[in-house]
């Protein structure tokens, strides 16, 4: 046979099968891999390419070293999840680098980084001065994370004491004008529901390139054509202002009527829109 | 515009805001915001009632506050 029939034969047998062992040595992305992982696989890829180029004239052999690094590797995962004592063995600990604001001179020198170094670290997570940064700790894969002190970390709405609406993942329906039948049942709503919303904006499905439902059911639409205008939905808007102005219309009837009874009706129900609308304040 | 037709809009105009809440409180897919949209719900019923409990005794016990 001639070699490059073998080659080609040989190529193509292990790109499959390279792809199928990369799957299932998992998921793991190389940028956050511990140094062994990195080796580990280093060494498949090279195996691979050796035995291609036949440089491993026993393709046997090849196979074998093959099967030894990438089944070792699976089961040190499974007995990493098992144990604690032995992950910290195979894949390190992490170091603490900063701890209350003092950087620990020790554990630098543990992990041979240099005073540069970490404060090139920092300053790629921000923290330009020392004294902004409260705990810095170096993980086992080489990133550095870093805690800023409490005053120095950015402003959420529990800081302010702002209460703000839970949302959740929103799901995508329509994707280059195809409708997703499954994300719509996992709503619970059917291609009808999303072909009556669609009429509502007057659109039609072939000219939308992205939609998606968000957590209060809203369809929101991207459309090929850009300089078509698509309605906003002011739905949450009208309410809001709706009961604003039920409210104030209670507030006013309860001043110009005589009667008591009615009075105080009016009056306890305006109070209680009021309440309402604080409520519902930040979910609209 | 007598009052019990000032009344009458309010109580449509809170009718359309009850029926927005309630879609809300069905389609939210998070659990608070469903109870938060479900107790709004509750409270503009009550409102609605109580206001066309009122309409009805303008109706019939106070005609001179409607239409001139």
């Amino acid at each position: 046979m001639d070699n490059w029939i073998n080659i080609l034969i040989k190529s193509s047998a292990l790109l499959i099968g390279s792809l199928f062992l990369v799957r299932i040595m998992g998921k793991k992305s190389l940028t956050s891999a511990t140094p062994f992982t990195f080796v580990n696989y280093i060494v498949v890829s090279i195996i691979v390419a050796l035995i291609v180029t036949e440089v491993v004239t026993n393709v046997a052999f090849g196979l074998v070293a093959l099967g030894v690094w990438v089944i070792f590797p699976i089961l040190i995962d499974l007995l990493s999840l098992k144990s604690k004592g032995f992950h910290d063995l195979i894949h390190g600990r992490e170091t603490i680098l900063v701890k209350q604001g003092k950087i620990m001179e020790e554990n630098l020198m543990d992990v041979r980084l240099t005073g540069e170094e970490l404060l090139r670290e920092l300053r790629k997570k921000n923290a330009f001065s020392v004294s902004d940064v409260e705990f810095a700790i170096l993980e086992a894969t080489g990133d550095i994370h870093v805690l800023m002190k409490s005053e120095k970390t950015p402003i959420t709405p529990s800081h302010l004491g702002i209460h703000v609406s839970p949302i959740t993942e929103p799901q995508t329906v329509i994707l280059d004008g195809v409708a997703l039948n499954e994300s719509l049942s996992s709503l619970g709503k059917t291609p009808h529901w999303l072909k009556t919303e669609l009429e509502k904006i007057g659109v039609s499905i072939d000219n939308v390139f992205l939609g998606q439902v968000n957590s209060f059911g809203e369809l929101y639409v991207d459309l090929f054509n850009d300089a078509t205008k698509i309605p906003e939905n002011t739905t949450r808007e009208l309410l809001w202002t709706n009961l604003e102005k039920c409210q104030a219309d209670l507030l006013r009837y309860s001043l110009e009527t005589q009667n008591e009874g009615a009075k105080n009706m009016y009056h306890e129900n305006s109070r209680q829109i009021e309440e309402l609308l604080k409520k519902l304040k930040p979910y609209l | 515009m007598g009052v019990d037709s000032q009344l009458k809009s309010t109580i449509a105009t809170l009718k359309g805001v009850k029926a927005t809440l309630h879609i809300y409180s069905l389609q939210s897919s998070h659990s608070d915001s469903k109870i938060i949209f479900k107790d709004a719900f509750d409270i503009t019923t009550q409102i609605t009632d109580q206001l066309e409990n009122r309409l009805q005794v303008l109706k019939l016990e106070e005609p001179q506050y409607q239409e001139q």
